[in-house]
């Protein structure tokens, strides 16, 4: 088993995959870090890539001139990228690091033909998106419920 | 606990801590220490305004030194909210059921709160903390409106200092600048390191928030028997004579407000109560 094998297999998004999921995306991933405050992804940009964070926190930001709006962090057994598999394929806000990242980077636009030649494989992988992105609408819901408001 | 549930108490506040811009810690120390079980409840009363139920949040280990924590959103807890060291703070109690800390005992502790809702659980965890061998991991999940409104920051950032306890912060909003997490309290639930098949988790927040933390704490295996949680109503009495606090067949003031979750779980899901 490879390390990067190994490191996919113990991130929460792989938990649902089987272990030749785990297989499969390890041939498309690689290790990146990010400084703090480095730019991961910026608004519009080319989606390309899914990220699995192993350490440190990010930022999800809109910008609105003059205002830079923090909507949400990340940290460290998060998943996100999800654009990377919806058209039109660009990012829909910044990615920052608040600080020192490291994250498993699975190459998108290489693994949309192969969840399309694999529907199997394709199925699970989508279950396992919809589950992280079915969290965090509903933690996205329960934000906007202003819970602590006087 | 006073001689009669209805007569209350005055002693002078001998420390008063602001510790968000509409949250207060106010301390007296009486004569005759009030021993409290962690998230019993006294009611405060000020002086030509009304009482309210207030947690004690102070160390129970020190029931000479009565501690609580209020926010100022209201006619009475804005006049308590003004009272100044030296002056009177008239209480009766303690009143209603603790938090399960005899349950607890052998197992991880999850302290999981929301805004002023860490004051109930602050005495939980100093609680846990002397008597540390006694139990497992402990987690504390907190989450604000803001990180202004951070209640117990020194506390929080003692209690993190800590090798045998996680704290885990998040803030709604946060101003420009702030560097911590930001989003609600459910997201640091699977984040948290903790048995769910054994943990014990202690809940404090408005409802809808100890609701769905209760749902993400069944999403990571912690089952609604192994969730307590804190109710507030209208309580007047303490004593459960008045009925003001009735939810259901239960009355708050005396058979809670701590509850195991499946008890009042059916209660909070009827709109109309």
């Amino acid at each position: 088993m490879s390390d990067l094998h190994e490191m996919l297999a113990e991130h929460s998004f792989a938990r649902t995959l089987f272990d030749r999921d785990v297989a499969l995306l390890s041939e498309l991933a690689r290790v990146e870090r990010y400084p703090a405050d480095g730019v991961i992804f910026r608004e519009d940009g080319p989606a390309r890539d899914l990220l699995l964070l192993r350490r440190g926190r990010v930022a999800i930001e809109m910008h609105a001139p003059p205002r830079v709006v923090l909507l949400e962090s990340l940290d460290a057994g998060a998943t996100l990228g999800w654009s990377t598999f919806f058209a039109p394929y660009t990012w829909g806000s910044d990615i920052r690091a608040m600080e020192a990242v490291e994250a498993l980077v699975v190459d998108g636009a290489e693994l949309r033909p192969r969840l399309e030649k694999e529907p199997e494989f394709g199925l699970r992988f989508m279950r396992a998106l919809l589950a992280t992105v079915h969290q965090r609408l509903e933690r996205s819901r329960l934000h906007r419920m202003d819970l602590y408001q006087p | 606990m006073t001689h009669d549930p209805f007569v209350p108490s005055s002693y002078p506040i001998v420390d008063k801590r602001r510790e968000t811009h509409d949250t207060v810690t106010l301390v007296v120390e009486p004569e005759t220490p009030i021993v409290f079980a962690p998230g019993q409840f006294n009611m405060l009363y000020a002086l030509g305004r009304g009482e309210v139920p207030i947690s004690i949040s102070g160390d129970p280990a020190e029931p000479s030194r009565l501690v609580h924590t209020l926010r100022a959103v209201g006619h009475v807890t804005e006049g308590l909210a003004a009272l100044e060291v030296g002056e009177s703070l008239v209480l009766r109690g303690p009143f209603g059921s603790g938090w399960p800390l005899e349950e607890a005992k052998g197992h991880d502790v999850l302290v999981i709160a929301g805004g002023i809702g860490l004051a109930p659980l602050r005495s939980t965890v100093l609680h846990v903390l002397h008597h540390r061998e006694d139990y497992g991991r402990l987690a504390i999940l907190y989450g604000a409106r803001t990180d202004r409104d951070l209640c117990f920051a020194d506390d929080l950032q003692a209690w993190g200092g800590r090798f045998d306890v996680e704290v885990r912060v998040t803030v709604d909003q946060g101003s420009p600048g702030w560097r911590g997490r930001q989003g609600v309290v459910t997201a640091v639930i699977d984040k948290a390191d903790f048995d769910p098949a054994t943990a014990l988790a202690m809940v404090c927040g408005p409802e809808v928030m100890m609701r769905h933390t209760a749902r993400a704490l069944r999403a990571v295996g912690v089952k609604d028997e192994q969730v307590y949680l804190t109710l507030e109503r209208n309580m007047k009495c303490g004593v459960a004579q008045c009925g003001h606090c009735q939810l259901g067949g239960e009355l708050i003031c005396r058979d809670g407000p701590v509850y195991p979750y499946p008890r009042v779980a059916p209660l909070m899901r009827i709109r109309e109560l």
